[in-house]
Formats: structure tokens, C-alpha cells, sequence
């Protein structure tokens, strides 16, 4: 009786991956399929679509929208990576086994906006990087001298980021701040002892030990930067122009701006493939068993 | 004398020592209290407009000196065109079916996990770590056709079952997770006494999973609620939109916005989360923990 027979195993099982199967693997399959054909969302081509083999992935490479895409990703990635990972890696250097009067008010303060929805996040953010002198960012640039600017228009890459450092910094603080308090208290005092600085405590030991925490949160960030939907749709659905059209809002103007859905489906393909690439490096340095 | 001199210069090396750490601990106030205000400045215009009377000329869209207190703005988010009953409504039941759907298929898999022995179940939790992972941005061009086939477009019930599966991974294991520490002994003497699978299951390891399952309901909810991109590409009647997507056609619809009321929406919006945040922060952040370090 300590067993599950294999029915009831299966009766357990079924409902909740047949959900995951319907809704999750069969798109992703289907949209294997999809990209060799030109199906598209209405118009003749949604009936009488064809098979049309590697085409939309050759013209995929020579479309320089989704190069940009591409190139956009991989540098609001690279930007936000690393001024998270310098943020979030001195909060939790401060906030790690400090005495400090309001520790706990500025862990949750930095943490705060992580539960804020997206679309509120956006709206947020509508005023704060709004134009001209009145924008609260431009008086806050103001203070210490700067002219003000066109924050979505002219550095529309830098504002996307900077919401990114807003919003996020708080998820790399809390990863890096349990990595740093696994660290065993004798080591850092023997390093003390032998007269090791602030510096070298940073980059000989605690770094290193905590190498495994960071590598993680870096590849989930990274998964998470290429699958950037919500808040940038919001703040700018990809403007101006496509300045800010990362690969996801890519996809989705193909399929729903221009109801193609073969094409916008081979752009996923690279996504996915991507995004899984990075997921089966993560699974493998989680050590999940297999 | 050298003794004296001795001591005056430890003396002096110990209050420069005591300077020093002043100074760093000055630095690291400084950079936190900095820190702090980025993070806490965003949050006044949407209060101040919410709850406050601008001065005529002056755009709402950007922080002005109030010239009084007012509810004016939730009247008419609720009662006036916001028609935020309609979309918190819609949200509510849509967040809350998903989060208890998946509580239920993922209580019953869960435990299948955790007790069963089968060959090819590492091979199923990795695989179904690997589904969580990927992004939904991905997926969604045949999940769309898919939901076409299925007739869910445009329905409530569409958003649910989206929701509900992109929930379920993670509860999944979080659900094994927590049913793995509930001792299988506990069980066996209530089979000893004539109960069944199911019962044992509803009235001895449930009960005692349920703390963990809480914090699981709560991230859940958490990301449920705030999801934007999943009713965005299904619903197109205005009656069925959720609150994100409410907010998402106010916000691009540019002409004569209302931000008073619209931040007044937002708020309403935002509220759940900010209960969760307080109440239930040490959750969140331990939720959070475990989705990033899912099979530690």
C-alpha cells in the first residue's frame, strides 16, 4: 500500500500535465511547425497556407528589424546584468552581517517594487521619464546642473534599463545576500587576521565563494531579459520607431501587428532556443538529478 | 617614557581606527539612504495624484504642488468611466480560479511525485523545470491559435486555463517539495485504520503541507495577478478585460487622460500586492528563493 499502483499514479499525474502539455508543449511544438510554412493570422494565407521549408528563417537573417531585435536584446541584457549585478551585489554586501539601524526598512524597500504589476510599473515610469523640465527625473538631473532631455526619445535604451535596475535589483540582492550569509563566519575572520582589506576580502574570498549563487542569478536574468514583454510594451510598445523592439516585442508585432504568423513563429524559434539553451545550463548547474 | 609614547600612539591609532569605521559606516548609510529614494521616488506621483486636486494649467501627468485632499479620483475610478469594479472583478475571479486550479492539480501531482517511484521521474521534474523556464513571449503565436481551435478567445475561462498552466510548474514542485517532509508513517497508520488514499491525502498530509502551500498560493496569486501579457492577446471585449489591461488601454489611449483617476485604478490595482508585500514579505522573498533554487 506504501506504493501508488500505476493508475492512481496516472490519475494523479494527468490533470495538471495535460494543462502544462496543452497550453505550454503543444505550442512550443506547433510553433516548430509553424515557422516552415507562411501561415498568417487572416487573409487567404490562414487557410491555405504552405509548406515553404527554411525560407522564413533565411529571410529572419536578413531582416535587419529583427537583427536590431536581436542586438537590442543582448544589450539591455549586458546593461542590465551589470548595473544589477553591481547594485544589488553592494546592497548585499551593506545589508550582510551589519549591525545597521533600518536594516530592515531598506530590505524592504528595495525589494518593494518586485511585487508591483508591470503595467503599473509603466504607468509609474510614464511620468517619471515624461519630457521637457516637468518630467521628475529631469528635475531631478536638474538639481545637480544637467539640462533636462527626451528621456524615451533620445536614450530610449538607457530608460528601459534604468527601470530595469528600479525594478529588479531588489531580486539580485536577496539571491547574493543568502549566498553571503552561507558563508562560514570563520573563514572571513582568518582572512581578517591575516590582514586581508576590503577589497581582497571581496574579490579572493567572498566572490568566489558565492560564484555559484551569481552564475545562477545571472543566467535567470539573462532568460529573463530575452522574454522582456510586459513593462517595455507598456512604457514605449517598442518606440520610438523600433528603438526599443526587444525580440519579444518583436514576435509579437509580427504575429499581431502584421498577422504573420509563420515568420513571427521561426523569430520565437531563435527565442526559444535561446532561452533554452540558457535553461539546460541552469538545470545542469543546479545539479538537478537525472 | 617609551611606554607613554607607546600608548599615546596606540591611542591615536585606535581613534583613527574609530574615524575610519565612522566613515564607512557613513559611506554605507549613504549609498542605502540614495538607493532608498530611487526606489521610493517613482511611488509619490501616483499617491499625490490619486488623492490630491491639481492646479488648473498644470498637466497630471507630472508632480504639481496639490491644492487640496480628494476622494474625487476613486469616485470616479469606481463609480465615474474608470468602471474599476468591472475590471478588479474580472481580475478577482480569474486570479483566484487560476491559483485554486492549480492548488488542486497541483496537490494531487505533487503528492504523485513525491510518493511514487516510476522510471522516468527525474526525467518528468527536470523536464518540467525546463517547461517553467521557458518564456511565455516564445509560445504565444499557436497558443493563440490553439485557444482559437479551442473557442476560448475572448472568454474569462481562457485566461484561467493560461494562467493555470503557466502556474502549475512551479507549484508542482513546490507542492513535492512540501508533501516530501510530511512522513510517510503518518500515512501508513491511518491506512492501518481502514482510510483511504484520499482521505489520508485531504485529512493528514494536506493538513500539515498547508503552511508551505500557503506561501506558494501567495506567489501564485501574486504573479497571476499582475499578468499582463496573457489577457493582452486574448481579450478583446471590454466587459471581459482585467485590470492590467484596462489600465494598458487607458494608458495608449493619449486624448484627455485623466491621471488623477487612472492613478487612482493603479492603486486599487496595486493594493493586493502591497498587502501581500506587507504581510507576507517574508514569503514572497523565500518564494522567490525557492523558484530561483528549485531542486536544491
Amino acid at each position: 500500500m506504501t506504493r501508488l499502483s500505476s493508475k492512481t499514479l496516472f490519475l494523479f499525474l494527468a490533470p495538471a500535465l495535460s494543462m502544462v502539455l496543452i497550453f505550454t508543449l503543444l505550442p512550443a511544438l506547433w510553433a516548430v511547425y509553424v515557422s516552415f510554412t507562411d501561415l498568417a493570422l487572416s487573409g487567404p494565407k490562414a487557410m491555405n497556407f504552405k509548406f515553404i521549408g527554411l525560407a522564413n528563417y533565411v529571410k529572419l537573417f536578413g531582416d535587419d528589424k529583427f537583427r536590431h531585435a536581436l542586438w537590442l536584446s543582448l544589450e539591455y541584457t549586458f546593461y542590465t546584468n551589470l548595473g544589477q549585478f553591481i547594485l544589488g551585489l553592494s546592497a548585499a554586501l551593506v545589508l550582510n552581517r551589519r549591525k545597521l539601524r533600518g536594516q530592515g526598512f531598506l530590505l524592504a524597500v528595495i525589494v518593494l517594487p518586485m511585487v508591483i504589476p508591470g503595467i503599473t510599473q509603466a504607468l509609474i515610469w510614464s511620468s517619471m521619464l515624461g519630457a521637457k523640465e516637468l518630467g521628475t527625473l529631469n528635475r531631478m538631473v536638474g538639481l545637480v546642473g544637467f539640462d533636462p532631455i527626451l528621456w524615451l526619445r533620445s536614450a530610449p535604451l538607457l530608460s528601459i534599463v534604468l527601470v530595469n535596475f528600479w525594478n529588479n535589483s531588489g531580486f539580485a540582492m536577496i539571491l547574493f545576500l543568502s549566498g553571503l550569509e552561507s558563508i562560514p563566519k570563520e573563514i572571513l575572520e582568518s582572512a581578517t587576521i591575516d590582514g586581508a582589506n576590503a577589497w581582497q576580502m571581496l574579490t579572493r574570498i567572498k566572490l568566489p565563494l558565492i560564484r555559484y549563487v551569481v552564475l545562477l542569478w545571472l543566467l535567470l536574468n539573462t532568460i529573463g531579459c530575452f522574454g522582456t514583454f510586459d513593462l517595455v510594451f507598456a512604457l514605449t510598445r517598442g518606440g520610438p520607431g523600433n528603438a526599443t523592439e526587444l525580440v519579444g516585442i518583436y514576435v509579437y508585432n509580427q504575429g499581431f501587428q502584421f498577422f504573420e504568423l509563420g515568420y513571427g513563429s521561426a523569430a520565437a524559434m531563435i527565442m526559444l532556443i535561446i532561452s533554452l539553451l540558457l535553461a539546460f545550463v541552469y538545470l545542469r548547474l543546479m545539479r538537478v538529478e537525472l | 617614557m617609551a611606554t607613554q609614547s607607546n600608548i599615546m600612539l596606540n591611542a591615536k591609532q585606535a581613534q583613527n581606527h574609530v574615524w575610519r569605521q565612522r566613515l564607512d559606516i557613513g559611506g554605507v548609510y549613504l549609498f542605502l539612504v540614495v538607493f532608498s529614494i530611487f526606489i521610493l521616488i517613482p511611488f509619490i506621483w501616483p499617491v499625490l495624484s490619486a488623492f490630491t486636486d491639481k492646479p488648473a494649467n498644470v498637466s497630471s501627468l507630472y508632480l504639481y504642488w496639490p491644492t487640496g485632499f480628494t476622494w474625487q479620483h476613486f469616485w470616479d475610478s469606481i463609480f465615474g468611466r474608470g468602471d474599476a469594479l468591472t475590471l478588479l472583478r474580472n481580475s478577482l475571479v480569474t486570479t483566484m480560479s487560476s491559483v485554486l486550479l492549480a492548488l488542486l492539480l497541483c496537490a494531487l501531482g505533487g503528492y504523485a511525485l513525491s510518493r511514487a517511484t516510476f522510471r522516468f521521474k527525474r526525467g518528468l521534474m527536470f523536464a518540467i523545470l525546463l517547461v517553467q523556464i521557458i518564456p511565455g513571449t516564445a509560445t504565444v503565436l499557436p497558443f493563440y491559435l490553439i485557444m482559437r481551435e479551442l473557442g476560448l478567445l475572448n472568454t474569462l475561462t481562457g485566461v484561467v486555463l493560461g494562467l493555470t498552466a503557466g502556474n502549475i510548474p512551479f507549484m508542482i514542485w513546490v507542492m513535492k517539495g512540501f508533501i516530501d517532509s510530511v512522513p510517510l508513517e503518518l500515512e501508513e497508520a491511518a491506512w492501518l485504520d481502514g482510510a483511504t488514499r484520499f482521505q489520508t491525502l485531504s485529512r493528514i498530509v494536506f493538513p500539515l503541507a498547508l503552511p508551505g502551500v500557503g506561501a506558494a498560493a501567495i506567489l501564485s496569486f501574486n504573479s497571476a495577478w499582475s499578468t499582463f501579457f496573457l489577457p493582452l492577446i486574448l481579450l478583446s471585449d471590454a466587459k471581459k478585460f482585467l485590470m492590467p489591461l484596462g489600465l494598458f488601454r487607458a494608458l495608449i489611449a493619449y486624448t484627455n487622460l485623466d491621471y488623477g483617476m487612472l492613478n487612482a485604478m493603479a492603486l486599487l490595482y496595486m493594493l493586493p500586492s502591497l498587502l501581500i508585500f506587507i504581510f507576507a514579505r517574508q514569503y514572497l522573498i523565500k518564494g522567490t528563493m525557492a523558484g530561483a533554487m528549485a531542486g536544491q
